[in-house]
């Protein structure tokens, strides 16, 4: 239990995927500019990134590996990563047409998105159990959501003091705001 | 060797399995079961049920009734108009250009953009039935200008005016500016930009005349008259307000900005306020990005625009 509960810190604080693997950057950089498409990004990252991996997990246990066919997991996960969207959205269309209107965009977007992979061949890689898998893969998507939304805050303010240098303006100063953010979260792998 | 076809397989069987899966899923969930479709004309009255999730265009179509839209249902000659009593949701962006605000405010979509979802009840006005018997009974008059409206009460407007006659003093003017330009070689541009200067517009029977004195078919002044934005066939407005929308004023947010004026005016881009005050227009380009959002009013420029400031510009414009 211990276990689980240091796993969701890590991958939330200390192995933030996008503060310390600096995973995900091209949308991180252009969503960050605004705090409300932020926190829609950011949603809509933890339901896919916790869905694949939840899914990709026995698929490589019960089928990949039992056959000898690691090889195949990329392409098998970017498939399933892509198809499971894809029904998230029908689903969504049907059942939940507001929840589907303020996700907008995003939902079809996230397919693309480097972090998702990364979360499923991240579990495989460390062996985690299917429980841990869970638990690692939604603390990833809240430490990306909140690395995301912090940034976006951050930059929302330094636009209201209005004096930031015009040549970093824009993806410029997101980056070194990122840069300072990632130092200030290696704090946390003292605390463990 | 048998083991190479395993990886083989096993793609393929999770390809086969999640494209079952994606197709299952289309067909439980995108289909919205059987939906009703009520359907009037004047003197009829249809009811009948499709399959939900295609476009109404094709479900009008495979039950045999007949809409013209030469387009074929790409949303891009407007021709498929239907006033959708209940249902249908709400207008596309695709719809807005061929949808006037009085045909919006009673209900009218473009058929080929409407999807049918839940039950349906819409109303398509017979156009060619109704013309047709208005010219057996002779009470179609072809002499005048007509227009066909789609409002609470769709019927065939007949505008009272006959055509324009060409003034005296009109055919003066033109003669000068034609004789003006006589050692010119193509002078269409400049007559037609002088006239343009003259009346705000290019008045047709004006035109007509400028054909005959130059000696260029109607249909090559006709061409040239309405491929430019500078020239309009229709009267405009005393003042003319063009709303950049090029790229760097829509980023900077000029959609909203006309959406503003076009509420305030109410009229939408490219039409003229009836008092002819102010004519609306969203043009490309203008020129001075680094004002944006800017639009020009006759020959002043308005530039940094906020939504705040969009009445503002309005009044003092109103007071002249």
């Amino acid at each position: 239990m211990q276990k689980i509960f240091l796993i969701f810190v890590a991958a939330i604080f200390t192995q933030n995927v996008a503060l310390y693997y600096l995973l995900g950057m091209c949308p991180f950089v252009s969503l960050a500019r605004s705090l409300k498409t932020a926190f829609g990004m950011g949603i809509a990252v933890i339901f896919v990134i916790f869905l694949t991996a939840a899914v990709n997990w026995p698929i490589y246990h019960l089928i990949l590996k039992p056959n000898h066919a690691e090889i195949l997991k990329y392409i098998v996960f970017i498939i399933v990563i892509a198809a499971s969207v894809q029904l998230v959205e029908m689903i969504m269309e049907r059942f939940f047409p507001a929840l589907q209107a303020s996700f907008g965009i995003f939902l079809p977007l996230i397919t693309v998105n480097c972090t998702v992979l990364f979360v499923s061949l991240q579990v495989i890689s460390t062996d985690l159990k299917y429980l841990q898998t869970v638990v690692y893969a939604l603390g990833a998507a809240i430490g990306f959501w909140l690395a995301i939304v912090i940034v976006a805050a951050i930059y929302e303010k330094l636009e209201l003091i209005g004096d930031v240098p015009r040549g970093l303006k824009g993806p410029g100063i997101i980056m070194i705001t990122t840069g300072i953010l990632a130092l200030s979260f290696m704090g946390f792998s003292g605390m463990f | 060797m048998l083991s190479m076809f395993i990886p083989v397989g096993i793609i393929s069987g999770i390809l086969f399995a999640i494209t079952l899966l994606l197709i299952l899923a289309d067909r439980l969930l995108v289909s919205y079961g059987e939906c009703k479709i009520l359907f009037k004309t004047e003197d009829d009255e249809k009811e009948f049920t499709v399959h939900g999730g295609t476009t109404l265009l094709s479900a009008l179509i495979t039950n045999n009734i007949k809409i013209s839209a030469p387009c074929g249902g790409r949303g891009s000659c407007g021709y498929c108009k239907v006033q959708l009593a209940s249902g249908g949701g709400s207008m596309l962006p695709t719809e807005e250009i061929f949808i006037s605000k009085e045909e919006e405010e009673a209900g009218t979509r473009l058929a080929c953009q409407v999807k049918v979802k839940e039950d349906l009840e819409i109303f398509i006005p017979d156009l060619i039935t109704s013309v047709k018997s208005m010219v057996k009974n002779k009470s179609f008059d072809t002499s005048l200008d007509w227009k066909f409206i789609l409002k609470n009460e769709p019927d065939i407007i007949f505008e009272d005016k006959k055509p324009e006659k060409l003034k005296k003093k009109d055919k003066e003017i033109v003669e000068d500016i034609v004789s003006r330009y006589s050692n010119t070689a193509g002078p269409m541009m400049p007559i037609l930009q002088e006239i343009n200067e003259h009346y705000k517009y290019l008045p047709e029977p004006v035109l007509k005349s400028v054909a005959e004195q130059t000696d260029t078919p109607l249909s090559k002044v006709y061409r040239i008259a309405t491929f430019y934005n500078a020239f309009s066939l229709k009267p405009r407005g005393k003042y003319q307000v063009s709303i950049c929308t090029g790229t760097a004023c829509h980023v900077k947010g000029s959609a909203d900005i006309l959406a503003a004026f076009e509420e305030e005016l109410n009229i939408k881009s490219g039409e003229t306020t009836e008092d002819m005050h102010f004519t609306l227009d969203a043009v490309r380009c203008i020129g001075c990005c680094g004002l944006a959002p800017v639009l020009t009013i006759n020959e002043d420029v308005h530039g940094l625009l906020t939504v705040k400031k969009v009445k503002e510009i309005i009044d003092i414009y109103r007071g002249k």
